[in-house]
Formats: C-alpha cells, structure tokens, sequence
C-alpha cells in the first residue's frame, strides 16, 4: 500500500507541476486532470470512496469540461507574449510559502490523535462511508438537501435570463 | 448502525412540515408563477402579479397561524418560534411592497414578469429559511440561496449596462463574502464538533473553552472559534452591509431595478440582521474574543461613512443606499447594547425600518415610471406643488429616517440607542446622536427642494413658471399597487410613532423565545 501512496503522490505533484509549466493551455488542462484522478486515487487509500468518486465525477468530470470547453471557444492554443513579472514571481514565492508552513502547522496541531464519536474506523470500513452519508444526506440533513434543490433551479432560471439574447 | 435521535417519534416529517409552511407555500406559489411563462397568453397579463401577491398573503396567513408555536424540526436544522413568526411577517411585508411596486415598473421596461415574481417568492422563501435556520449547513445554504435571487433580479434590465455591471459586482464581492461566511463555520465546525447552533450554544457553556490546550493539539479551541467567528462576521456584515463590507451597496442599489433595489434594502437586509441576532445571541453572546469592541467600530463607521457620502450624492437612489448604512449601523447599536430591551428595540427598528424604506422607494418608483423625473435630487425641486400627497408622504418618510418625534424612526432610535445607554456605551450613543443629527440635514435639503424650488432657472426663462418644468404623470393615473403601499407604509410609520407600545409588546415577545431554547 505504501508504494501505491508514494506512485499516486508523486503522479499528483508531477501534474500540478506541469499545469503550471505547460504553454499550452489545453496541454495544463488534461494535466490537471491527471492531477485530480491522482487525488483521488490518495482519497481511495484513506478509505474516503464516496470522496474520490465525486472528486472524479464533479472535478474531473464536469468542471474539467466546462474549463476545456472555454479554452476551445476562445481559441488559445499557445500563450503569447509571456511577459515575466519580478512582482509577480515574488508574490507567488510568498503565498506558496505561507501555505507551505500553513500545511505543516496544520499538520502538526491538527493530526487528532483519538478520534471521537461514533463512527469508528471499523464501522466505517464495515458499512462504506457513501452509505453513511446517504443516510445523513436523507435524514438529518433532508431540508438542507431539498433547499439545495430549489437554489440549482433557481440558479438555471437565472443563466436562461442572462444568456437569452433578447425577451 | 448509527442511532438517529429518536425524540420525533411516528408523525416525525407531519410536525417538521408544519413548521416549514409559510415557505412552502411561497415556493409552491413561485412555482405556479414560473409555470405561466409557459404560455404566452397567460405570461401577458398580470397574472403572475395577482398571483404572487396571493402567494404572499396565503404564506402571512399561514405565519399567523402558527405564530403561538414552538416548532423544531428536521433533525433541529429549522427552529420556528415567536422570534420567526415576527420577522416572518416583516419579510412578507418587504415582499408584498416589492410585489406591489413592481407591476408599472415591469410593464414599462419590457422585462418577463413570471421569471421575476418567481425570483422574487423563491428569494422570499430563502430569507424565511435564512431566519428560522437553526444549523450552519443551513444558514449558508439559505444565504446563497438569497444571494443567488438578489444576483439574477439585480442584473434583471436586459440592455442597461449600469444593471448587468452592478449584478457583476455584487455577484463576485458575495461570492468572496460566502467563501468568508463558510470558512467561518467550518472554523466553528472543526473547534466545536457541532453544526446545530444549539448544539454549539451548549458546547460553549458546558467546555471550558478558554483552557490553554484543546482537544485540537497545543492550539486551543479559543483561537479557531475566534477565527471562525470573525470570518462568519464578515460573510454576515457583507449582507448588512455594514462599513468595510459595504462598497457593492451603491452600486448594486442604483443599478439593479427599483423595486428589487427595495426588496435588497428591507428583505435582505433584515433577513441577515435576523440571522445575526439568532447567532448573536447563541454564540458571540459567550464573550469568546471581545466581539462588542468589533461592533462596536463597525457600528460607527458604518454611521458616519454613510452620512457623509449620502450628504456628497446627487442620485436619489445612491442617496438612499447609503442612508442605508448608516441606518444599518443605528440598528448594529441596539445588538452591540444588548440584553433583552436590545434585541426587541432592534427588532422594532427593523420592522419600522422596512415601512419607511419601502415607502420611500415606492415614491422613487412613481417617478421613475412616467419617466417624468430622473433619479437625479435636483431634478425633485417643486414636486410639492404639483403632487402634494405624494411629496407629503416622501417628505414624512425621509423626516422619519432622520428620527423626527411621532414617526417610527423616532422610535426606534429611542429604544436602540437607550439599550445601549443601559449597557453601558454612552460614546456609542453620543455618536450615533450626532451622526442622526448630522444625517437629518440631508433629508431635509430633499425635502427642502420639493416644496422650494430653486428660482434661478426661473428667473432665466422669464416667464415660464418653475412649476410648469415639471410635466404630468401619464395619464394621470398612478398605478394603484404603489398607492397601496405608500398609505400602508404611511399609516404604519406613522402609528408605530405615536403608539409604539403595541409594536414593542410584540417586538418584546418575540425578542423573548430568543432564550427559550
């Protein structure tokens, strides 16, 4: 199992590093992509299958098309005229850093060392978590659900408006 | 498995569906109202109007009916009590005014009347769940839910650049704010273990949170609650829009369509002070950092930012937008006091402040119909000759925003600003005084220029009489919605002045379940 953390993490970091690398957008586009099932390979490992699923399904798959389909409508297949910023190479530094020890300090206070509550970890490995949040997604949380339901159509209703070209 | 709570017992999903009737019915009405702009004969006339304000008057029916109970439901994610039923009704009534003012408006500019009654129910519903929810899943779902409606009415005019560049605004800094109120609640997620505000309340009472280690590792609870309840702060303030969190206002308010740019200042605005009371008094009442002291700066700068940019605006509607924040921070006065005697006062303000505004704006509206009068003040001066009622009620509602005796707004600064006396922020209360004096002189300059109107242009072009500048309303007719609403607003500002005791006995109940948890 070990060897399969260290396969998908570096996958994952060699990605993200290639998004950000790349000229071509699209190139950065299916990069990100590979980065995504990357991430959701690390999600299987810890037992977070319902996780992985949606990061695929959700990120990979549908916001990834929306991201491909926009570079294919604006036509960029090269960036041009790059030109190198000091500022903004200096900025960058900077937030990466910060959310580099951000990381480690979160690590370091945030790892619980005894897990409380009553899903344990054997009950979850017995059941799956997708079932546990199934059952709290049509229980507890049935009314923020259906709410949920009525904010996407109004949400359509309000695309239609903005992308009818007239009344 | 897991065992669920089992205190609901056998008709579990009957007593939480009771709860929840008044926005159903608004949804199911909104629904009913989208449906007609299936068909094209239906869709022309007013039916979606009529049909709307059924809705609304069904949904306050059904709140009066169940205004005597205590209802939790769905597994604690809603709580509906003499708190909710109160503001209940004060939304419904920023909904039936916007409803009421919006038929001419809709008419004239040309805009689908189904899509927009619908948005405006659905938004109506979002700030009934906003208010009676009790869970923060639910708090940021209702939120977005209302942000989502405020967004798509905003840039609702199809070829005004002003309308579309204002919804753009607002749409992107509320989404930076809703990123803000979710990283908060998960903050308060992570440091208490609970998403029930209840839940939360307790926590806080029974841990003793401010211990230096934590379950969480060598950083204790106290510092990520802190975190997570100055970032839910900021979502809120965004949506009350309270000083630093206020620059989308003007503009969001001057571009979007006049009635939605009432239903933005009463609906939304009084959904998230509600919101905010509820969280208020559960969570940042415990004193975790010194949150008064937060208040207690954006109260003032919110006082003093408007005034001074209202007297600088020659926009009738960017006028009253920020007049709006000053008066946001008049009402953050009653919370910031506190107790008892200042969640009732802020709830009284809120509920005279929906009536003045919505009858200001409707005053806008008439204008703005005909196309007689730009938004421009100026363009105000002598209408008090030619439309007495009119001018009349604009002048009593902006003497009431300035807090003249006899009108609610007196009132109301009353019993916020001596709640904060009680408790002890005399200076809080000095400056509010001040800023309400400072901010009466541009009321009354509007007013001033209705009933005297300049005599330079006169004096220019001889013999032409400066009341003839003004032309006549269409027909001559007002649209009898706008009328309706501007003698509610009228006789309730007026009669919440003279006789307040009914209103504060009602403001004092419903202040009261806020501790009856």
């Amino acid at each position: 199992m070990e060897e399969l953390f260290y396969i998908f993490s570096f996958i994952a970091i060699f990605s993200a590093l290639m998004v950000v690398i790349m000229r071509n957008p699209l190139t950065s586009a299916l990069y990100l992509i590979l980065c995504f099932f990357a991430l959701a390979g690390l999600y299987v490992m810890l037992d977070m299958q319902f996780l992985a699923a949606m990061q695929i399904l959700v990120y990979a798959g549908a916001i990834m098309v929306l991201v491909v389909l926009v570079i294919m409508l604006l036509n960029i297949s090269r960036i041009k005229n790059v030109k190198s910023d000091l500022h903004q190479k200096i900025i960058g530094i900077l937030i990466a850093l910060i959310l580099f020890i951000e990381i480690i300090v979160y690590i370091y206070n945030g790892a619980q060392k005894n897990p409380t509550g009553i899903f344990t970890e054997a009950l979850i490995k017995k059941v799956g978590n997708t079932k546990i949040i199934g059952q709290f997604l049509f229980t507890v949380y049935m009314l923020p659900f259906e709410i949920a339901s009525v904010l996407l159509l109004v949400a359509i209703v309000g695309a239609y408006l903005f992308a009818k070209k007239k009344y | 498995m897991h065992n669920m709570p089992s205190i609901y017992g056998m008709n579990f999903l009957e007593k939480s569906m009771l709860g929840i009737i008044p926005e159903t019915v608004i949804i199911i009405f909104a629904f009913f109202v989208l449906f007609l702009a299936f068909f094209e004969k239906l869709a022309k006339r007013n039916n979606s109007y009529y049909l709307s304000l059924i809705g609304i008057v069904f949904s306050i029916l059904y709140v009066l009916m169940l205004a005597g109970r205590n209802i939790s439901g769905f597994y604690g994610s809603f709580v509906f009590n003499g708190f909710d039923a109160f503001l209940f009704i004060a939304i419904l009534f920023s909904g039936l005014f916007t409803v009421l003012m919006s038929k001419d408006y809709i008419e004239n500019s040309g805009m689908p009347a189904p899509e927009y009654y619908s948005l405006i129910l659905f938004g109506l519903s979002a700030m009934m769940f906003l208010v009676s929810s009790n869970n923060l899943i639910m708090v940021f779902l209702s939120l977005e839910f209302m942000s989502i409606c405020a967004y798509i009415l905003t840039g609702y005019i199809k070829d005004n650049t002003r309308s579309t560049e204002a919804a753009l605004k607002y749409f992107v800094l509320g989404a930076f704010a809703s990123a803000f109120l979710l990283f908060g609640s998960v903050f308060i997620y992570a440091s208490t273990g609970r998403l029930n505000l209840y839940g939360i309340h307790s926590f806080l009472q029974n841990v003793s949170y401010l211990g230096v280690a934590g379950s969480g590792g060598s950083i204790g609870i106290k510092v990520y609650i802190s975190a997570g309840l100055i970032l839910f702060l900021i979502g809120l303030a965004f949506k009350m829009s309270l000083f630093p969190f206020h620059s989308w206002t003007p503009d969001a308010y001057d571009g979007a369509p006049t009635p939605v740019t009432n239903f933005m200042a009463t609906g939304i605005k009084l959904a998230a002070f509600a919101i905010f009371l509820r969280i208020y008094s559960l969570i940042y009442d415990f004193n975790v950092m010194n949150f008064n002291d937060i208040l207690w700066l954006l109260a003032v700068f919110s006082m003093t930012f408007g005034n001074i940019a209202a007297l600088l605006s020659t926009n009738i509607k960017r006028l009253l937008a920020y007049s709006s924040i000053a008066q946001a921070g008049y009402i953050l006065t009653g919370i910031i006091g506190g107790g008892f005697y200042g969640y009732s006062g802020t709830l009284f303000y809120l509920l005279s402040y929906i009536f003045m505004t919505a009858g200001a704006f409707s005053v806008v509206i008439i204008f703005e119909n005909s196309n007689l009068i730009s938004l421009d003040i100026k363009k105000y001066s002598g209408i008090g000759y030619k439309y007495p009622f009119i001018a009349a009620s604009m002048s009593f509602f902006l003497l009431s925003f300035a807090g003249i005796p006899i009108t609610s707004g007196f009132m109301g600064k009353f019993y916020v600003f001596s709640s904060a006396v009680k408790s002890g922020y005399n200076w809080l209360v000095i400056i509010a005084l001040l800023n309400s004096a400072f901010a009466a002189f541009y009321y009354i300059k509007i007013i001033v220029k209705m009933y005297m109107p300049d005599k330079e242009p006169a004096a220019a072009s001889s013999n032409s009489s400066v009341q003839g500048n003004i032309p006549e309303i269409a027909g001559g007719a007002i649209d009898e919605g706008i009328m309706i609403t501007i003698i509610i607003c009228l006789i309730l500002t007026l009669f919440m002045g003279i006789f307040p005791q009914i209103f504060i006995n009602f403001a004092n109940n419903s202040a009261g379940f806020l501790w009856r948890i």
